[in-house]
């Protein structure tokens, strides 16, 4: 079971969403990547694409603005 | 629902952090303060400037809450095969139009047409419409949101869509600036079309809504497709 960190602080709002994909497609099952990122709408989009495709998905904010977003692969 | 090594990983990453988080709270205190004396401040000088202002703080709440984008919307049929924030904002245009023409209805029985004075934004359309809006997708993708989702993040308290702003104000007063070039070379030329002055409104709202309504069905079967 492995855990990857994905930091992706200061990026505009899509481009997390695009790299947390792209980085999970490579991962096995059972790993989790957490996302580090300080916008707010990244946490929203990526639990609706993770309810959609079943993936687990927790969001959690750990400092005032920047969210970690923990993503683990069925 | 979470697995338990996912809960282990978080609660032992949080404990780590625990000492970081400092209550904002005050800020927020702060701010609402400052916006009911402005609000005070409106009211005394021009009444229905405090009306925007409160409306203003509406909006900006509703879009923060509701995570309503405007550049999502057309960004995530391609990326994500979502479209959500697509099929909301269509159901708000249905809404805008009937509203509109309840609006302009009303207005119409009283005066002639005249294009600056009637609600709503009545202008020509033309090749100046497809520039501006090709250059608006891109600052907009650059930006990382539209006008409202960059007034909104700020607002939230991000500082990064500052820059954004500075780029709103460079670029109406290049705008305005350089407005005689583009007025000669294409806007003169091009036409306003206004349809109530070839048909019924009522006519006019109801085709618009069927076009709606159908793009919304699009939608519905784009993203079962996927």
């Amino acid at each position: 079971m492995e855990v990857r960190d994905l930091d992706c602080l200061y990026e505009a709002c899509p481009i997390p969403m695009i790299k947390a994909i792209k980085e999970l497609r490579t991962m096995n099952s059972e790993d989790i990547l957490v996302l580090h990122s300080d916008q707010s709408c990244v946490g929203v989009i990526v639990k609706e694409w993770g309810q959609e495709n079943n993936y687990e998905v927790k969001v959690t904010e750990m400092e005032n603005g920047e969210w970690q977003i923990f993503i683990q692969k069925p | 629902m979470i697995s338990n090594e996912m809960e282990a990983l978080i609660q032992q990453r949080q404990q780590k952090d625990e000492k970081k988080k400092k209550s904002q709270i005050p800020y927020a205190a702060a701010a609402l303060i400052a916006a009911a004396i402005l609000c005070l401040f409106f009211w005394k000088s021009n009444h229905i400037y405090a009306v925007y202002w409160v409306i203003g703080i509406g909006f900006g709440i509703a879009l923060r809450y509701s995570r309503f984008c405007f550049a999502g919307a057309f960004r995530d049929p391609f990326l994500l095969g979502n479209t959500r924030l697509l099929r909301g904002l269509l159901i708000a245009l249905m809404i805008s139009t009937v509203g509109f023409a309840v609006i302009q209805n009303g207005y119409l029985k009283n005066n002639t047409i005249d294009y600056t004075n009637i609600p709503g934004c009545v202008t020509s359309v033309g090749l100046h419409t497809i520039i501006g809006a090709f250059i608006f997708g891109i600052g907009m993708t650059i930006a990382g949101g539209c006008a409202s989702g960059v007034l909104m993040r700020m607002g939230e308290g991000h500082a990064l869509p500052l820059f954004a702003l500075l780029g709103f104000l460079i670029g109406t007063t290049l705008g305005a600036k350089d407005y005689p070039f583009w007025y000669d070379k294409i806007i003169k030329k091009a036409s306003t079309i206004y349809f109530p002055e070839y048909m019924d409104l009522k006519v006019v709202v109801i085709i618009q809504l069927i076009i709606l309504m159908c793009l919304y069905r699009l939608a519905v079967w784009y993203e079962e497709k996927r």
